[in-house]
């Protein structure tokens, strides 16, 4: 073995160590008396000195000494857990990464004085006194039976002008009613004004209903086809949680949880509540039915229980795995060539063929997933330091705010959360920056003191969703419409909708300016955000409402490197286009191509005038021949639908995405290429790309 | 007879330098993650009747700390081969411990590999 080879080992070593520590030191500032966690802390330290020392970094290993005795103080109670000591851990435990970091690259670990001075912060935690606590258990959920029919929740909050487009909320119940039972429903009437203002005509009331049915989630989904538009319809499948009708989740819902989620206390009633509460294990030993001793065991077998449910993982080069995604990209390649080869030849023999050929395609295919799977990883990591980020904020900017992470669990291709990590960061910062007000203000406004970041991610087909939301105070419209006339995106005031107002704040022209961010409390940078998921083929947007916080939801697709693709052809070019932006196609006959003064061509979709984009011309691909008629594949790009007019569509097929940006310069519209079944490469369109270039925006 | 020694730690990298030495010097090495992996690794060389010459074990890891690890281990048919603990050099209150759970003897961490090799030599034949 060579020394390279043991840093190596010893630097991921490392990585993972200081990310446990700062997990540990996090979770000990909400439950300072958890003995466990100090615990893990104490032994983090203590494994990253010793293989620190093994390996020569003395600076490492002297400093983490010190971090080790300071949590064995901890540990020894001789220490108790305030604010101020996590940060002061948390800041050294940066400065270990930074040390670590540094010496990875082969540099000194760290400059003398520096060491000096952040040794010399920790010494000052080695001595003084503090009283002991004990510590509170939970239980794991059991996982739910299965069963044939699903629950859904719905919720639905619409447009206040909603009655003007002919819709009513009523027909929607109407329609949920012939689909399945709902069993629960439930109005927030919270927006209701007094009935001396209240206008008739205008929808105040939004719902929250969960329904019991045989339909899948599509045919629900369609209920909300008129509005789901204009409105935000979330419809979650929650069949997991019930059993019989019976919300089991609630089982593993703490009591006072349910009530604050029903709004019938709020959530600092509750706390006040709470407060002179006795642990379960602290009641059983008053009550003498177990002893201390009794109930120490017993916690120390459930923690070790859990530490070993951690631990049950196998570590492998991310290079290692590369290779092998490209190896059965290779596979699924060479398949699909021999098949096209085959369905050339007729004899007898090539039939059989052909069969083991499908069969094979199949195993590949299935092995392509498997292999892709492998790449995916929890997003709870990001959400960590997300927490860790958003706790460090609120601390020096004096609020309050407390961060509950929802379906952290949700795997993403690796890639992918590297790529959508910074603008994650983003939307968080700007959640603590601008959107929770300090306490002082919330107060006034009669909000509770804390704020609430929230961060959530789901899967949904084949796209992950991620939401940011923050219970703050919301974007100011009016003063991004102002900036937006000021800034000559708007040419004059014209009644907005509220989307149509969002997508402003996306605007490069808005963002970049300094002084929106002290007006509209959002901003900075959000194009560049915008522009990073749309890269990555997803997609962001927005909800809003004043004081009471901003939803950001972005969604992407599961993986960066398979896609299903259509196969279209103009000329002599084959194209792909990937399927998930595709909304239909027909046959566009001869005069069905319109030219109108200042818009260019379009062409009729569903009573809906689409422009049409002829892709060799858009492409530059220079000809001679004007197509009268032909097929018109109609896309969903960014902001509005268009037309492409193609000769041909040769078929659906699975691609897998290569990029040309090594060998050639970016080309706006292309995302990628592809090796086809033939062997031959085609170009994969980047609709958004193409739309940004055509439309000019 | 090739002889054969059982490492217990949780950190990668101390396991690496082990039974690197270890193995440049002619040994057979398993590696075990915490006290109680070590356990399953004895079960597996009860079965296959190997011969265990030596145990090397960390004292602060995970699921099963290094004590009771040597306290279970002198329950079973290994009670007699000879048990190393690794320890930092000042901590002797672990060295004590150690000493009375029935551990032969203690290496200090960070180790040279000469150290390591002949504290080794010392136990096995």
């Amino acid at each position: 073995m060579e020394q390279d080879e043991l840093l190596k080992i010893y630097f991921s070593e490392a990585e993972e160590l200081t990310q446990s520590l700062e997990q540990s030191l996090l979770t000990l500032e909400e439950s300072p008396e958890d003995e466990d966690i100090i615990n893990e802390a104490f032994r983090a330290a203590h494994t990253m000195k010793s293989s620190a020392a093994m390996v020569g970094f003395e600076q490492i290993s002297e400093f983490t000494h010190t971090l080790e005795n300071v949590l064995d103080r901890v540990r020894n109670k001789k220490l108790t857990v305030t604010k101020e000591l996590i940060s002061l851990l948390l800041e050294a435990n940066d400065f270990l990464k930074q040390m670590v970091e540094n010496a990875s690259r082969g540099q000194a670990e760290c400059a003398p004085e520096k060491f000096k001075q952040m040794k010399s912060h920790l010494d000052r935690f080695l001595g003084i006194v503090t009283p002991e606590k004990t510590r509170e258990e939970t239980v794991l959920p059991p996982s739910p039976p299965a069963q044939k029919e699903y629950y859904y929740k719905i919720t639905m909050t619409f447009k206040r002008d909603l009655f003007n487009t002919g819709q009513d909320p009523i027909m929607l119940f109407k329609e949920l009613e012939k689909l399945g039972e709902i069993l629960k429903v439930e109005a927030d009437l919270s927006r209701l004004p007094p009935l001396d203002v209240l206008n008739p005509y205008e929808l105040y009331i939004s719902w929250k209903l969960i329904i019991k049915t045989k339909e899948a989630f599509s045919k629900i989904k369609d209920v909300f086809i008129f509005v789901e538009e204009d409105n935000v319809i979330e419809i979650e499948d929650v069949t997991k949680r019930f059993s019989g009708d019976i919300d089991i989740e609630a089982a593993h819902k703490l009591l006072g949880e349910i009530l604050v989620e029903e709004g019938l206390v709020s959530k600092s009633d509750l706390d006040k509540a709470l407060e002179g509460q006795k642990k379960i294990g602290e009641i059983l030993v008053d009550q003498k039915k177990i002893s201390h001793k009794e109930l120490k065991e017993v916690l120390e077998a459930q923690k070790k229980s859990r530490v070993y449910l951690r631990r049950s993982t196998v570590r492998v080069d991310t290079e290692k795995l590369d290779k092998l995604v490209n190896l059965v990209e290779e596979i699924a390649i060479g398949i699909s060539q021999l098949s096209v080869k085959m369905n050339l030849e007729s004899s007898a023999i090539s039939v059989h063929i052909q069969e083991c050929l499908e069969g094979l395609d199949k195993i590949s295919r299935e092995l392509q997933e498997q292999v892709m799977r492998l790449r995916l990883f929890p997003i709870q990591g990001t959400f960590n330091r997300f927490q860790r980020m958003i706790r460090d904020l609120a601390y020096k900017q004096g609020k309050n705010i407390k961060v509950i992470i929802n379906g952290g669990d949700t795997e993403l291709d690796k890639d992918l959360i590297e790529q959508v990590g910074d603008s994650l960061k983003h939307l968080v910062r700007n959640c603590v920056d601008h959107g929770i007000e300090p306490p002082e203000e919330r107060k006034k406004k009669g909000k509770s003191e804390e704020g609430v970041v929230k961060l959530k991610a789901f899967q949904k087909g084949g796209n992950i969703y991620i939401e940011i939301t923050d219970d703050g105070r919301g974007i100011d419209e009016k003063a991004i419409v102002e900036k937006a006339i000021e800034a000559g995106l708007l040419k004059e005031e014209r009644p907005l909708s509220k989307q149509e107002v969002y997508q402003l704040i996306f605007e490069p022209g808005l963002s970049t300016s300094d002084e929106i961010t002290d007006i509209s409390g959002r901003g900075v940078g959000l194009d560049v955000v915008k522009t990073n998921i749309n890269q990555l083929g997803g997609s962001i947007s927005v909800f809003s409402e004043k004081d009471r916080g901003t939803t950001f939801t972005i969604s992407i697709p599961l993986t960066l490197a398979i896609v299903d693709g259509m196969k279209i052809r103009t000329g002599e070019d084959v194209y792909i286009i990937p399927i998930r932006y595709i909304l239909g196609s027909f046959q566009a006959k001869k005069g069905a191509i319109k030219t109108i003064e200042g818009r260019g061509e379009v062409v009729d979709f569903r009573g809906q005038c689409l422009p049409l984009v002829r892709l060799d011309h858009a492409l530059g691909i220079e000809t001679n021949r004007l197509l009268q008629e032909g097929i018109v594949v109609v896309v969903d790009a960014e902001t509005k639908r268009m037309g492409f007019l193609v000769e041909e569509i040769l078929g659906e097929q699975q691609i897998v995405i290569k990029s040309i940006d090594k060998n050639f310069r970016r080309v706006p519209g292309i995302a990628g290429a592809t090796i086809l079944g033939d062997g031959t490469v085609s170009l994969i369109l980047d609709v958004y790309g193409l739309e940004r270039r055509l439309f000019n925006r | 007879m090739q002889k054969h020694i059982l490492i217990v730690d949780d950190s990668p990298t101390l396991r690496a330098s082990l039974s690197f030495c270890l193995k440049n010097a002619g040994y057979d090495v398993t590696e075990a993650i915490h006290g109680r992996d070590a356990l399953d690794k004895l079960k597996e060389f009860e079965r296959s009747k190997k011969h265990l010459s030596l145990i090397i074990s960390d004292i602060n890891m995970p699921v099963m700390d290094g004590i009771t690890f040597i306290k279970k281990v002198k329950g079973t048919p290994f009670r007699f081969v000879p048990i190393l603990v690794l320890t930092t050099e000042q901590d002797i209150q672990k060295k004590k411990d150690a000493r009375l759970a029935g551990a032969a003897g203690w290496l200090g961490k960070p180790f040279k590999p000469e150290k390591l090799l002949w504290v080794v030599k010392k136990f096995v034949l």
